[in-house]
């Protein structure tokens, strides 16, 4: 995306959005369809698996809404870092990052102290019996989840690096609104999924 | 092929343009959306030809079951056996015959190479929104199509469960030997490919949205642009719900779920444990995928068409906004209609009734495609370019496989039609020729653009009528057959006396088919010789009013040396009474009949004053459409 | 450059040529000729005519057709291309031919088309329908038939037609006209009305066929689908189909139907085999050694192929692929086991499975039918997915695992009319399998026989029920009404019952 064609001067030519950012937003388009094509089959299993009574209803590990709330706090500080940019207060933004990618991390272990809670629980991957289904969609939802955290990580990680060069301030917050536009993203992703999986019953 | 030279000392031009990009940035790991234009193209072609290959040789089978070709033992080793297919080599085939024809060639190879040309020329922008993304989807393909042939030289053989893949049989690697490895890198190539789509489809909205040249609104945009986009929004929406198909499907194979299996008990293993799926699931999500899939393929050619149609009978395309709205409308349809590929599924008979009636309602629009299509030849003063040939071949094309979709959408006469030849005929002519064809269409038709040489014609003219006739002759006595209750995916029919009598139209139908492939050599000897040595191109060679025709004929990163060109009026201005010239460019300006809206933005030329335009119902409807998508400008 | 047009052509005529034996050399050459005299100099081709033919019973009129059409694009091309030079005018003999092609192909195109109709379509099954809805889902054929050739010949008419008509002229400018409202919403309006019409009747006849009301009064009979092949089981004596599961498929008991003295069997049979698994993984070090002390025994023999083998196994067993595919046959074995046992312990579904219903069933490799007795096929797959099609009946079905599916129909036409009717004296009906489904997709059928009800009656006698040495069902079961079923099959699942216990 740093390699967008600079736009010569000449051209009168004014985006309604920039390109990049649309590209993003697009980009979670294709996160959401993907979602929806997960969350449908769960419905469809659900539907039938309580038909047949094979659908084993489970209560969420609590760690996964512990890794809600600490989603919710990387977002508050992704968005407190854009403020401070816009403000030009660029100088705390490394630190801003900083804290914004290790909550990330914090949240990647959360989630695996989840997984290790199910597995505890006897709620695998792998199916045995045929009510097992639904913990199976369980780790589908976190283990695709996290690889899109990986990816806001590597933005973050992008971040620090860009911000302690000074790269971003008032003029140029492309970077830094794609960065809390994904994360924002995330987070409701996330919240959305813990909410879909309590209430679709 | 043509170098892309920077014009030295030109103002507009940041300082790292002026040097000479290295080999490897300028051919290989390109940002140029005309490099990647190419590339996409030549790997489409690459794999254009393997798939027509395959093609023809599990013809041969069809055609003379019992006859022993030694030229196969040699190419293929023990898939076959005394120069006879192995039944399970045959099911490879035809799996990998379709994917790459349907993903490789005319997803990719269709949709990536004029996407890529034509959307930052025609919309007049120096390149795509990101050039990097554009050159990850490229290579993102690349690896996929890589993966996808690497499955011929493992031992069990590529994927065989029909490009479908549907489970149990893809899902369990001991049903037969392809969906072993085979599978596997089948469904890894698919995830490559995907992720390629993606990339790709989300650059060429974003580049049409939000990088259009002054005076570009939407409703001047060129249909071949309106088909793009609605290509590339129909798979930003439709391939991550194939990904979430296949990684489920990832998953049941490899890591012991169940999201597809219930209740099976396979020979020579026993009764498996996995319990509680269904298969039809991942039917519904491939299918979600894979009908707007097919329009994928068909709406591009359907836009080059479009261009190619009035540029070459020199008149406005008939009836611009019934255009974009039967693009809009498919597009829409095309969501809704999955099921008629389940018909038979055992599924709930009421929502069969409601598929069968969305299907057919993809008819309407499909027909106001056709009639404007050929209202627009209607008085035209046609020039035969080879393109133009290849788009009346699409148009016919569509019209005869379009009807055969009458058929198969209705859920009732689809139960004796279901995986027939008659099935095969459909699809192969409206979506297989017709969009071959269109895809040669804007070969012909863009060649000067993207090489700077001419084509010859006379060989694109032998090359048309072989490939015409030679397509007509493999897939219209398909319909017969599958009229007759011939299966599809049938390794012989000998084993079965009924459809004997067949045997001599499977002569017929292989030897056209072989007659088809050859012709396609003298495209190849055409394209090929004419890169190197074909004639020099002019500026606009088909005296045609878009933007691309502007730009140098020598490729330049940015596209146009100076300033972008401004654009005054709707794409299709031909033979305007008022002008000497038939065509009447996008770029020149000229104040007749254009006046200025508040926001001083220009609108559209009113056309013939004969019917006044704000008082038909009629009239306000339809432009009100078109009007949504003048987006306004700060 | 042309040479390459020869080139192709050559090659497309030697494809004939080795096929259909028809072509000469001399013509072969003359035909270059006709590409030669274009733009560039003309290089006379050497052909070697093979003589290897393919013997085969085909059209030659197709073959000389194809080579006429060749001929005289070669031929006007030259002439006129010739003409235009000399006379230095634009160059518009490309477009002429073109124009003329046009018309020639519509016009050829029609008469193919029409050759196709009268010369196969005789063997379509459009009008020969076996079944009582087979006639309705005709007639909705010929209607939609009519409909769309009407649009087919109206609209490839207009497309060549113009394209001939309005072919370019140096003396014309085309007319400048955008769009017709008027005619644009006419053109909508007749697709939308005719389609609808098709919808409404397509939905009719796709209710009468898909809510059928005789399915109470239809005899069930049970289509079975494995890798590659078809199994029919009828109920026998007690008019009722016994219950059946996947994890009852046995050897013995290829259709999993629930017989106990076959379960008991079976589960000798698995913990056998469990126990032959475990040795098996305990001795693998063992028989490890013992592999490679054959193997160097081997490399002393002329014939490599025992060497290639062991050396195979060998690695199988190195990489661990053995012992995992042990273990996995343990596991899957024990849950088998361990479900059966499940379904015992639940007194309630173990006595409604295990009724004995399923004792005097009757299985068998054909499929009879009754002339004019409807009939509901209930389809279970034991693998994959599969679909039963019987094209002259006008019926097809996916046949699911995990599911079950069905088809309720009415055959009319008995074996032995058809055959009088086709004048064939061997036709028989079949049963294919129209869902890829592996190796053997292709010859994945089974016989079906239409006959009257008293030779059903005599087959049905000569039949013996699945495990019983008992005499042949007395009884013969017929259309049974459902209220005298007790348990019929699509009414309470197996797999259902196999659920309520496997939790
Ligand atoms: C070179 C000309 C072509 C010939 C002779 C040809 C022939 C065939 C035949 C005979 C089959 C059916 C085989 C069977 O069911 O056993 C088939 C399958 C198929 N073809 Fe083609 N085809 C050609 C070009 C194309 C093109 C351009 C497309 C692009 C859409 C295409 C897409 C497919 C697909 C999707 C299948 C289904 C594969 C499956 O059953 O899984 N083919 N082709
Ligand atoms: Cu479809
Ligand atoms: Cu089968």
């Amino acid at each position: 995306m740093a390699n967008s064609i600079q736009i010569p001067n000449n051209q009168k030519q004014v985006p309604v959005i920039n390109p990049a950012l649309f590209t993003v937003w697009l980009l979670i388009v294709a996160s959401i369809m993907l979602f929806a094509a997960f969350c449908s089959a769960y419905i469809v299993h659900q539907t039938d698996g309580q038909l047949n009574n094979n659908w084993k209803e489970f209560a969420l590990p609590l760690e996964f809404w512990l890794s809600g709330g600490i989603v919710i706090l990387t977002s508050v500080f992704i968005e407190w870092a854009f403020q401070a940019a816009k403000k030009d207060n660029i100088n705390i933004l490394p630190a801003l990052f900083t804290i914004t990618m290790i909550l990330a991390l914090a949240f990647c272990l959360s989630q695996w102290f989840g997984i290790q809670e199910m597995i505890s629980k006897g709620l695998f991957f792998r199916n045995e019996n045929s009510d097992e289904i639904s913990s199976s969609f369980v780790y589908v939802f976190v283990g695709v989840h996290v690889v899109h955290i990986f990816f806001g990580i590597c933005l973050l990680f992008a971040g620090i690096f860009k911000s302690a060069k000074l790269k971003i301030h008032k003029k140029n917050l492309l970077f830094i609104t794609i960065c809390k536009t994904y994360w924002h993203f995330l987070g409701i992703l996330w919240l959305y999924l813990l909410l879909f999986l309590y209430f679709a019953k | 092929m043509s170098t892309a030279t920077i014009q030295t000392g030109h103002a507009n031009h940041d300082a790292h343009e002026h040097q000479e990009p290295s080999f490897v940035r300028k051919y290989i790991f390109s940002t140029d959306h005309k490099m990647i234009s190419k590339q996409f193209l030549i790997t489409g072609i690459i794999m254009g030809c393997l798939g027509m290959f395959m093609s023809v040789l599990f013809r041969l089978q069809l055609a003379w079951p019992d006859q022993s070709f030694g030229f196969m033992e040699t190419i293929l080793g023990t898939w076959a056996k005394d120069g006879k297919l192995d039944p399970n080599f045959y099911m490879a085939l035809v799996t990998i015959h379709g994917t790459i024809m349907v993903f490789y060639v005319l997803t990719a190879g269709l949709s990536g190479t004029f996407s890529n040309l034509l959307i930052p020329l025609q919309v007049g922008a120096r390149d795509m929104a990101s050039p990097f993304m554009n050159m990850l989807s490229y290579w993102f393909f690349f690896i996929s199509s890589v993966t996808l042939l690497s499955s011929f030289f493992i031992e069990t053989g590529p994927a065989s469960s029909g490009w479908t893949v549907y489970p149990p049989l893809s899902a369990l690697p001991k049903a037969m030997p392809g969906s072993g490895l085979g599978t596997t890198l089948w469904l890894l190539a698919i995830v490559f490919f995907i992720v390629s789509s993606l990339l790709g489809g989300i650059n060429y909205i974003s580049t049409i949205l939000n990088m259009r040249t002054k005076g570009m609104s939407m409703n001047r945009m060129p249909l071949t642009l309106w088909a793009f986009f609605f290509t590339a929004i129909l798979g930003v929406l439709s391939f991550p719900v194939l990904l979430g198909g296949a990684l489920f499907l990832i998953f049941d194979r490899s890591f012991g779920t169940s999201f597809y299996l219930s209740d099976i008990y396979l020979q020579g293993i026993g009764a498996l444990t996995n319990v509680g799926g269904s298969p039809i699931l991942y039917q519904h999500l491939f299918w979600f995928l894979g009908h707007p899939e097919v329009y994928i393929i068909l709406l591009p050619a359907l836009g080059i068409t479009s261009e190619v149609i009035a540029t070459n009978a020199r008149k406005p395309i008939f009836g611009y906004t019934a255009m974009v709205i039967s693009l809009m409308a498919i597009a829409f349809l095309s969501f809704i209609v999955w099921g008629h590929h389940m018909f038979i599924t055992g599924m709930n008979p009421f929502l069969g009734t409601v598929f069968m009636y969305v299907t057919l309602i993809i008819a309407v629009p499909s027909a106001v495609k056709t009639f404007n299509y050929i209202a627009t030849l209607w008085k035209g003063n046609i020039r035969f370019t080879p393109a133009m040939l290849f788009a009346i071949g699409l148009v016919s094309f569509f019209i005869s496989g379009g009807l055969t979709g009458i058929y198969l959408g209705n859920s009732a006469l689809d139960i004796n039609l279901h995986d027939t030849y008659f099935v095969v005929a459909h699809f192969h002519l409206v979506m297989g020729s017709a969009a071959i064809f269109g895809m040669m269409s804007g070969i012909y038709h863009w060649f000067p653009r993207m090489f700077g040489k001419m084509m010859n014609n006379t060989l694109g003219y032998f090359h048309f009528w072989f490939t015409f006739i030679a397509a007509y002759m493999v897939f219209f006595p398909m319909h017969f057959m599958g009229l007759a209750g011939v299966p599809r995916r049938y390794y012989q029919f000998t084993l079965i006396p009924e459809f004997g009598v067949w045997m001599d139209v499977n002569v017929l139908i292989t030897v056209s088919a072989i007659i088809g492939a050859l012709a396609q050599i003298l495209f190849l000897y055409n394209f090929f010789y004419s890169i190197f040595k074909g004639k020099k191109a002019v500026q606009n060679p088909w005296e045609s009013n878009t933007l691309e025709w502007t730009a140098p004929v020598k490729h330049l990163h940015g596209n146009w040396p100076g300033a972008i060109p401004t654009v005054y009026r709707g794409a299709y201005e031909y033979s305007r009474p008022d002008r000497e010239e038939d065509f009447y460019p996008q770029h020149i300006p000229g104040n007749d009949n254009e006046h200025v809206d508040d926001h001083g933005y220009i609108l559209p030329t009113p056309v013939r004053k004969e019917i006044p335009v704000a008082e038909k119902p009629a009239t306000v409807f339809f432009t009100s459409f078109s009007r949504l998508f003048s987006f306004k400008r700060a | 450059m042309l040479a390459v047009g020869a080139f192709m052509l050559f090659a497309a005529f030697i494809a004939f040529n080795k096929v259909y034996d028809i072509a000469s050399p001399s013509t072969v050459v003359q035909s270059a000729a006709w590409f030669g005299v274009g733009d560039d100099k003309f290089e006379p081709v050497k052909v070697q005519t093979t003589e290897q033919t393919l013997s085969s019973n085909i059209n030659w009129s197709i073959a000389i057709f194809v080579l006429l059409v060749v001929l005289v694009i070669a031929n006007v091309f030259d002439i006129s291309g010739l003409a235009a030079r000399l006379s230095g005018k634009e160059n518009l003999s490309g477009n002429n031919v073109n124009k003329y092609i046009m018309i020639i192909f519509l016009i050829l195109g029609f008469i193919g088309v029409y050759w196709e109709f009268s010369h196969h379509g005789k063997y379509t099954l459009l009008r020969n329908s076996s079944s009582e809805h087979g006639v309705e889902y005709d007639s909705m054929f010929n209607v939609t038939l009519i409909l769309t050739m009407i649009v087919f010949v109206i609209t490839q008419a207009l497309l060549f037609w113009f394209s001939f008509k309005y072919a370019k002229s140096p003396n014309r400018k085309a007319v400048y006209h955008a769009h017709n409202n008027k005619l644009e919403v006419f053109w909508t309006l007749i697709p939308a009305i005719v389609l609808t019409f098709l919808v409404l009747k397509g939905h009719q006849t796709w209710r009468a066929i898909t809510y059928n009301a005789d399915k109470s009064k239809s005899q069930n009979i049970e289509i079975f689908a494995y890798q590659f092949g078809w199994k029919a089981r009828y109920a026998g004596a007690d008019k009722i189909l016994g219950a059946a599961d996947y994890k009852y498929i046995s050897g013995a008991n290829p259709l999993g139907i629930a017989v106990k003295s076959e379960v008991e069997k079976l589960k000798l049979e698995l913990d056998t085999a469990i126990m032959n698994d475990r040795k098996a993984l305990k001795d693998l070090n063992s028989s490890l050694s013992q592999l490679r002390i054959q193997l160097e025994l081997y490399k002393g023999l002329a014939d490599r192929t025992n060497v290639v083998i062991t050396d195979k196994e060998i690695a199988r067993i190195v990489s661990g692929e053995v012992k995992d595919e042990l273990e996995e046959s343990i596991r899957r074995k024990s849950k088998q086991l361990e479900r059966m046992k499940a379904i015992e312990d639940n007194k309630t579904v173990f006595a409604t499975m295990f009724n004995n219903a399923a004792d005097d069933d009757v299985i068998s490799t054909e499929i009879h039918l009754i002339e004019n007795r409807p009939v509901t096929f209930i389809f279970r797959s034991r693998d994959i997915i599969h679909s039963a099609f019987l094209p002259y009946f006008r019926v097809q079905m996916n046949v699911v695992p995990g599911m079950m599916t069905q088809f309720t129909f009415t055959p009319t036409k008995s074996t032995t009319k058809i055959r009088s009717e086709k004048n064939d004296n061997t036709f028989d009906y079949y049963l294919y399998c129209n869902k890829i489904c592996g190796t053997s997709h292709y010859n994945m059928k089974i016989k079906v026989i239409i006959e009257s009800e008293s030779a059903y009656n005599t087959w049905m006698q000569s039949q013996k029920t699945a495990f019983g040495k008992e005499a042949a069902p007395m009884a013969v079961p017929v259309s049974l009404p459902s209220d005298t079923t007790q348990m019929r099959l699509d009414s309470l699942p197996v797999n259902k019952l196999q659920r309520l216990t496997s939790r």
